[in-house]
């Protein structure tokens, strides 16, 4: 009885003489149903797709595919490797592309031992593999791949992902634009190359091998840095950063935005406005010019008064001491008024602090009662005395003038009122300029924060008030509402936000107290490559009057200086630093501009660095340990300022 | 004490520094700092445990100035003295006194945390 064959198997008798025999024909003395053949079919059946036998024309002779092979033995043409199989030499996995019924195509691969009988090449045999599941996953892998990689070219921000050691393994077109690096050169080497300071989201190593397959994590939204390009020029940049775990692997993608563009439009930006407010605070001098000059007069006369009675009444000391004071009363209120005038029109950057809303405009009131003819009042009614803003005084009281200039000329030539009120409302601090004067219809109120609108004559103003008014309202992150009756006065209200006191500092009036050194808007240069000091030391000196260019780089900070140096009145430097030590950039410094004072902080000196330092001419060192306070003490004290003792020695 | 208290006592002078800022820039300093303190305290563990002294010493020193600037005198004394160590090639005492830094470390930034938590 002949035993059943398995899918697809041929009766086929075997050629070569000790091969294994056909299922319908068992070996010489072998049991039927059992021994070699049974083994063999099950060894095909776990470790291919089919066995093959061939002979030595290469025609298939046997075919024995395991379950579920969908190949046939119709679909194998041995043929085309006839040069291979000729050389009578085993072979592996050479792959073969068979047509399948259904009109497609098969992939696979074959693998064959030759056989020899009586000393003659009896053919070959062997196993083979459909490879073409495989074959189209892969095809289908590689076209995603290259759907991505194109997707990645084709962004128009950088693209930069680095490894866990901080190696470069994707940097798209649009990097390597911002960069001016080719791929290949930027593939495998450092981010530091390109983003020196990218240290502070350096790859964590304990973020590593922490499991696949973990959803990406922002560690960083904008992440201001400056990025390098090979010829050493270097940019300012934003960068966001996500941190990617892909199968036991640790990546960081950075997205990276050019900002020079952004940076030199938003500086031109500041410079106009700041020369906008500053052109318009001498227009509205020029407007009050006739109310000063009246003040003036009175000052003078009263001056030129007392000091003839006194003459007159030299013999009698006490009349004389009478006239006399007056004579200094009226010189005092001269003085205060220059004072006034002189911290008015002074052009200094801007300086936001955290201080009350009331001395401000206590300050601004008293400013424009002496600038204001007499025959206008102006009453100042604070309900509230303690509400914190964060606010730059000198633009708060370039609010008041501008409202107050405005009121009064609204009010005509009559004698009127001007009422200015402090309240809080809504976690809103609110300044409210009221006057009695001529109002405004609802097209007026509609454009009167419209640059160069004006209700007024040709040449008596130039309908930049408001405007300003306007800006740096929004600029203090408040807002401002006009009401107006015509015939019967207007109301504007200034609304700026409050901010809790316990994030303020103590309480101090606007005009500096006794002890603190303010600056002037000297220019200081401060250099650390801890990124974090160069940011305070700015945020630092810059509150307190100075202007600063920080810089976390040496070579960076010395290139600018060489365009830069006769802006500079101080350079502050630390001294230990990679790449160009605190010493060395003294010496540059000298180079470039001899001279120019420089400060030299580090945490420990030593002998060899006053040494350094003497050589150098360096005349101050600074003890990093005292602190940040004493150090501006120190800026201040190198640049001449010497401390503020309030109004009397702020003209 | 409690541990606002002691965190005040530690960092009262640090605080007020930062008070004298306008707040979202003092808040930005705080985020700035303590991004950067946590990125180079990580470097010094690491490279203590691997005995690299030219990477630790410089790492040590940083922590220590800006640690000092900061006002924060007790992680920048402990950061000194590690640093000290190192120079004077004493690895193993840098190491021994590696965790006063890392605890103090922790103790400034989880004060800063806590007093400042809209800086994230």
């Amino acid at each position: 009885m002949k035993e059943p064959l398995a899918p697809g198997a041929r009766r086929t008798d075997v050629l070569v003489r000790g091969a294994p025999r056909s299922a319908a024909r068992p070996a010489r003395g072998q049991p039927r149903g059992g021994g070699r053949e049974p083994c063999l079919r099950m060894l095909v059946h776990l470790a291919a797709d089919w066995y093959w036998e061939a002979d030595a024309s290469h025609r298939i002779t046997c075919f024995l595919p395991s379950s579920g092979c969908e190949v046939r033995e119709s679909m194998l043409d041995l043929q085309p490797q006839r040069e291979l199989l000729e050389r009578r030499r085993a072979f592996r996995n050479v792959p073969l592309l068979a047509a399948s019924a259904g009109g497609g195509q098969r992939h696979l691969v074959i693998s064959g031992e030759p056989v020899f009988g009586r000393r003659a090449f009896a053919g070959y045999r062997g196993v083979g593999n459909d490879i073409t599941g495989y074959r189209e996953a892969q095809l289908a892998l590689n076209a995603s791949e290259s759907q991505l990689a194109a997707v990645i070219d084709a962004a128009t921000e950088a693209v930069i992902t680095v490894d866990a050691q901080g190696r470069i393994v994707v940097f798209n077109e649009a990097a390597g634009a911002m960069f001016g690096c080719r791929r290949a050169d930027a593939l495998g080497a450092p981010l530091q190359r390109f983003l020196p300071g990218a240290l502070p989201f350096a790859p964590c190593r304990d973020e590593a091998g922490r499991g696949p397959g973990r959803a990406p994590r922002v560690l960083a939204c904008s992440l201001p840095l400056r990025g390098v390009r090979p010829n050493g020029g270097d940019f300012p940049l934003e960068a966001s950063i996500s941190l990617i775990q892909l199968q036991g692997r640790t990546l960081y993608c950075l997205v990276l935005r050019d900002l020079t563009e952004r940076v030199a439009a938003e500086e031109a930006r500041r410079t106009l406005e700041s020369q906008l407010r500053q052109s318009q605070k001498m227009e509205a001098l020029g407007t009050l010019a006739g109310g000063i000059a009246h003040d003036f007069n009175n000052i003078v006369a009263a001056i030129l008064g007392n000091a003839e009675l006194a003459r007159a009444n030299l013999q009698q000391p006490q009349l004389t001491q009478v006239f006399l004071g007056e004579i200094s009363k009226a010189g005092l209120r001269a003085r205060d008024l220059v004072q006034r005038i002189m911290a008015f029109s002074r052009n200094q950057p801007p300086l936001f602090r955290c201080q009350l809303l009331h001395p401000l405009i206590e300050e601004g009131v008293q400013l424009l009662r002496a600038m204001l003819p007499s025959g206008i009042e102006v009453v100042y009614q604070a309900e509230s005395r303690s509400l914190y803003v964060n606010a730059d005084g000198s633009q708060i009281s370039q609010v008041l003038m501008n409202l107050g200039t405005n009121a009064w000329q609204s009010l005509g030539s009559a004698p009127g009122q001007i009422i200015v009120r402090l309240r809080e409302c809504n976690g809103e601090a609110r300044m409210a300029v009221t006057d009695t004067g001529c109002g405004m219809d609802a097209a007026t109120i509609q454009r009167i924060f419209e640059p160069f609108y004006t209700t007024k004559a040709k040449g008596e103003g130039t309908g930049l008030g408001l405007p300003v008014v306007h800006g740096i309202v929004r600029s203090h992150g408040g807002h401002i509402e006009v009401t107006s009756v015509p015939g019967r006065g207007s109301t504007f209200e200034v609304s700026l936000p409050l901010v809790p006191q316990p994030e303020c500092a103590a309480p101090e009036p606007p005009a500096s107290p006794a002890g603190e050194v303010r600056g002037r808007g000297q220019h200081v240069l401060y250099l650390d490559d801890y990124p974090a000091m160069v940011f305070m030391m700015t945020a630092t000196l810059q509150a307190r009057g100075f202007r600063v260019s920080g810089f976390g780089d040496a070579r960076e900070a010395l290139a600018w200086l060489s365009q830069h140096a006769a802006e500079v009145d101080l350079v502050v430097t630390d001294y230990n630093m990679p790449g160009c030590s605190g010493l060395e950039l003294a010496g540059e410094v000298a180079r470039l501009r001899p001279g120019l004072p420089l400060i030299l902080a580090s945490g420990l000196i030593t002998e060899e660095l006053r040494q350094g330092a003497a050589k150098l001419g360096v005349e101050h060192l600074f003890d990093k340990p005292r602190g940040i306070e004493e150090l501006c003490a120190l800026v201040a004290r190198v640049l001449g300022v010497a401390p503020a003792q309030g109004m009397e020695g702020t003209a | 004490m409690s541990e606002t208290d002691n965190a005040g006592e530690r960092l009262g002078e640090m605080y007020r520094l930062l008070a004298m800022l306008p707040p979202a820039t003092g808040l930005e300093m705080v985020r700035m700092y303590r991004d950067a303190l946590a990125g180079q305290v990580r470097l010094l563990g690491d490279a203590l445990q691997r005995q690299a002294a030219a990477e630790s010493a410089p790492v040590a020193h940083k922590i220590a100035g800006s640690a000092a600037m900061m006002q924060d005198q007790e992680l920048s004394q402990a950061a000194r003295a590690v640093e000290r160590a190192l120079l004077a090639g004493a690895m193993q005492e840098a190491r021994s006194l590696w965790p006063q830094v890392q605890a103090c470390a922790e103790f400034t930034l989880e004060s800063l945390r806590r007093r400042y938590p809209a800086a994230g």
